[in-house]
């Protein structure tokens, strides 16, 4: 299933956050959105999941408007929000049960121990840590198998043999077929997992690249570039 | 999870928060709920069912006048919360990212509001006890009538609220909304004059059912039917809630963006700017004036109904006063020392607020921060005195002034600085109960 977004702009007043986008992620792509604070990563991925309208352009999940048919758009893909918003008062497994009820889906055990929250699973959201809070978030994005995962900063705060399992979960949804956006700041965890990184500075992309053919080190070294760059314009401007 | 699963898990949640918390903070809040209906059934005895000692000429009116008055507490309170529930909620943040039907998300909010606000009917049965006296059929009527006009208060607000969606977002609207936004987002301007065009039809239609209650005593067969008329009106609405939410109840949270982005802009200049009374700290001790203000910023920017509202219930008690009444006084003083006890309970919620990392860190001299949020809470709640001592003043003259600035002074201080020392121990489990037995010690001092 594949992600467009033409022309998509987002000001808050007099503030642009996002500056005429234009991107098409393809199926079986691992994409790494990256930037500096405030570069406008969650802006876009609050615009692609339909919590955010922009100010102009638009945005097409399997060809389905996100604004104009938000149910169905809803449908296609699975989303952890930056902060992901949980049942305090529900334990993980009722929070799975209630999206899985939602989405019509099965597999709750298999999004428990992709996370390894298993342990954790029976225990109230209300007393987890924010790295378990994030887990029982991509549980949720995970069920049902939507062709799109769309993950704000979702692997911070994860211990690292769950994040090593949840990238490696991710990255067989990939091989089979699904589109995965993960956002971060970290750049050594774009180079490690995403087939492309689309780098984002002052709400504009300044790269879109294949990481397949670059150096250990290299990623980071065009991230600084650009981002220099890009200051300079804004400066200069 | 079987049935709707918005309805399990609300079922869940219920059962596993009574299960974690235990059934302190449920019993708590119902003892919440009766002290406060016994501490409003003498005053709303006293203040509207005087009639009932009248000649019989009068009841006629003096029912539609407490019926239309009930009617309209009751809408306002249902097109507010409807609001909340529909567009400011917090499962607003978590449902939204599902592909759930928004017309089921809309219908089990309605109905969830429904069962919460159930307590709303039978408080007002309780209130409307004084009643009896004209027999059981008026109470009996007066408590349908405010059970159908609640009924169509939740259908006419979920219509209203999905439909001012459209309003904030059609250029349509926008040159009539900038005409009466003030300085509000112009988006936020339809869901501010949502819950008053509520309370107008709400309210038109709450006195047509009204004289059905009259005239149903009166034995009239037109009466029933226009007691009727409310649930007639909100089934007709309910019809088309569906696919208002279909249409709208995504598209709330994007307008609620806009909106909530918008004032981040305004809260950042009033960072600069200050806050409410902060400049009354510059007459205080420099080490007793950081608490102060530290209080003052924090009470303003995450307690400000708190704060706001004792400007509200200063009003009540200017209303209470402004009476040539012998014992408008008394109700003054009521008014004044039982609103002091409750506003004063913020004290609480700051104590609560109070980040770890802050008690941690800084150094906390307990003395001199209990003197400045006494001192804040102290003055947070001058509205409450004095406007219920003004309108005294103008009825009554000095003494009448005197009765109400003392019992004023006396119980806000007591009760802020109760609440200040009852934050760290004992809580509200404490604090409930001493500031009912303050209120009702002082509702038999001045009343009597």
């Amino acid at each position: 299933m594949s992600l467009e977004l033409r022309g998509v702009r987002k000001a808050f007043g007099p503030v642009v956050a996002v500056d005429r986008i234009d991107l098409v992620l393809e199926p079986g792509t691992f994409v790494g959105l990256i930037g500096h604070n405030g570069a406008g990563k969650s802006t876009t991925l609050k615009m692609i999941t339909g919590m955010l309208r922009p100010t102009e352009g638009e945005i097409r999940i399997g060809g389905i408007d996100v604004f104009a048919d938000p149910l169905e758009a809803r449908k296609r893909f699975g989303a952890v929000p930056e902060n992901p918003a949980l049942y305090e008062y529900m334990t993980a497994r009722e929070f799975l049960q209630f999206i899985a009820e939602v989405r019509g889906a099965s597999g709750i055990d298999d999004a428990l121990a992709l996370t390894g929250l298993g342990a954790d699973a029976d225990r109230l959201i209300r007393e987890y840590s924010q790295g378990m809070r994030r887990k029982t978030a991509l549980a949720a994005a995970t069920l049902g198998d939507p062709g799109v995962l769309v993950l704000d900063e979702a692997l911070n705060g994860l211990d690292p043999p769950s994040a090593a399992s949840v990238k490696a979960a991710l990255r067989a949804k990939v091989d089979a077929g699904a589109l995965v956006v993960l956002s971060t700041h970290v750049v050594e965890t774009v180079q490690a997992v995403a087939d492309r990184v689309v780098m984002l500075a002052h709400g504009r992309v300044v790269a879109d690249e294949q990481t397949a053919d670059m150096k250990p080190g290299e990623l980071e070294h065009l991230f600084l570039e650009r981002l220099e760059a890009s200051r300079d314009a804004r400066e200069h401007a | 999870m079987t049935g709707s699963p918005l309805l399990a898990a609300w079922r869940a949640r219920t059962r596993n928060r009574l299960r974690a918390d235990g059934p302190v903070p449920t019993l708590l809040s119902w003892l919440g709920t009766i002290a406060a209906l016994a501490l409003a059934a003498p005053i709303v005895d006293e203040m509207f069912m005087g009639w009932l000692a009248g000649p019989p000429a009068a009841h006629h009116d003096a029912i539609l006048a407490l019926l239309l008055r009930s009617g309209i507490v009751i809408t306002g309170w249902v097109a507010l919360d409807t609001y909340t529930a529909l567009i400011r909620d917090g499962d607003r943040e978590i449902l939204a990212l599902w592909p759930i039907d928004p017309a089921r998300t809309v219908r089990f909010e309605l109905l969830r509001l429904a069962v919460s606000h159930l307590w709303l009917v039978v408080a007002v049965g309780v209130l409307f006890l004084p009643l009896l006296a004209l027999g059981p059929l008026l109470w009996a009527l007066a408590v349908v009538h405010t059970l159908v006009t609640g009924v169509l208060a939740l259908s006419l607000s979920a219509a209203v609220v999905l439909l001012a969606v459209d309003a904030s977002d059609s250029p349509t609207w926008r040159p009539l909304l900038d005409l009466v936004r003030g300085q509000n987002h112009p988006a936020q301007a339809a869901f501010i004059y949502a819950p008053a065009l509520v309370l107008v039809i709400g309210g038109a239609t709450s006195f047509a059912a009204a004289t059905g209650v009259t005239r149903t005593l009166e034995g009239q067969p037109l009466g029933v039917l226009l007691l009727a008329l409310p649930l007639v009106l909100a089934a007709a609405v309910a019809t088309r809630v569906p696919g208002l939410a279909r249409r709208n109840w995504f598209r709330a949270g994007h307008v609620m963006a806009e909106v909530d982005a918008r004032y981040a802009l305004i809260e950042d200049q009033e960072e600069r700017l200050g806050v409410y009374l902060d400049w009354t700290a510059r007459f205080l001790p420099p080490r007793v004036a950081v608490y102060a203000l530290r209080d003052l910023r924090h009470g303003w920017r995450q307690r400000r109904t708190w704060v706001t509202g004792a400007w509200l219930v200063g009003l009540a008690a200017l209303v209470a006063s402004w009476s040539s009444d012998p014992v408008a006084t008394g109700r003054t003083a009521l008014v004044v020392a039982a609103g002091s006890w409750w506003l004063a309970a913020v004290a609480l919620r700051l104590a609560h607020d109070e980040p770890e990392f802050l008690q941690a860190w800084l150094p906390p001299d307990v003395r001199e921060q209990a003197v400045a949020r006494v001192y804040v809470v102290g003055l947070w709640l001058a509205p409450v005195v004095g406007l219920g001592a003004l309108g005294t003043l103008f009825w009554k003259g000095v003494a009448g002034f005197a009765v109400v600035v003392g019992v004023g002074l006396v119980s806000s201080g007591v009760a802020a600085l109760a609440a200040v020392l009852l934050a760290r121990r004992g809580g509200l489990v404490v604090y409930g109960p001493l500031a009912a037995v303050a209120v009702l010690s002082t509702a038999q001092g001045v009343l009597s």
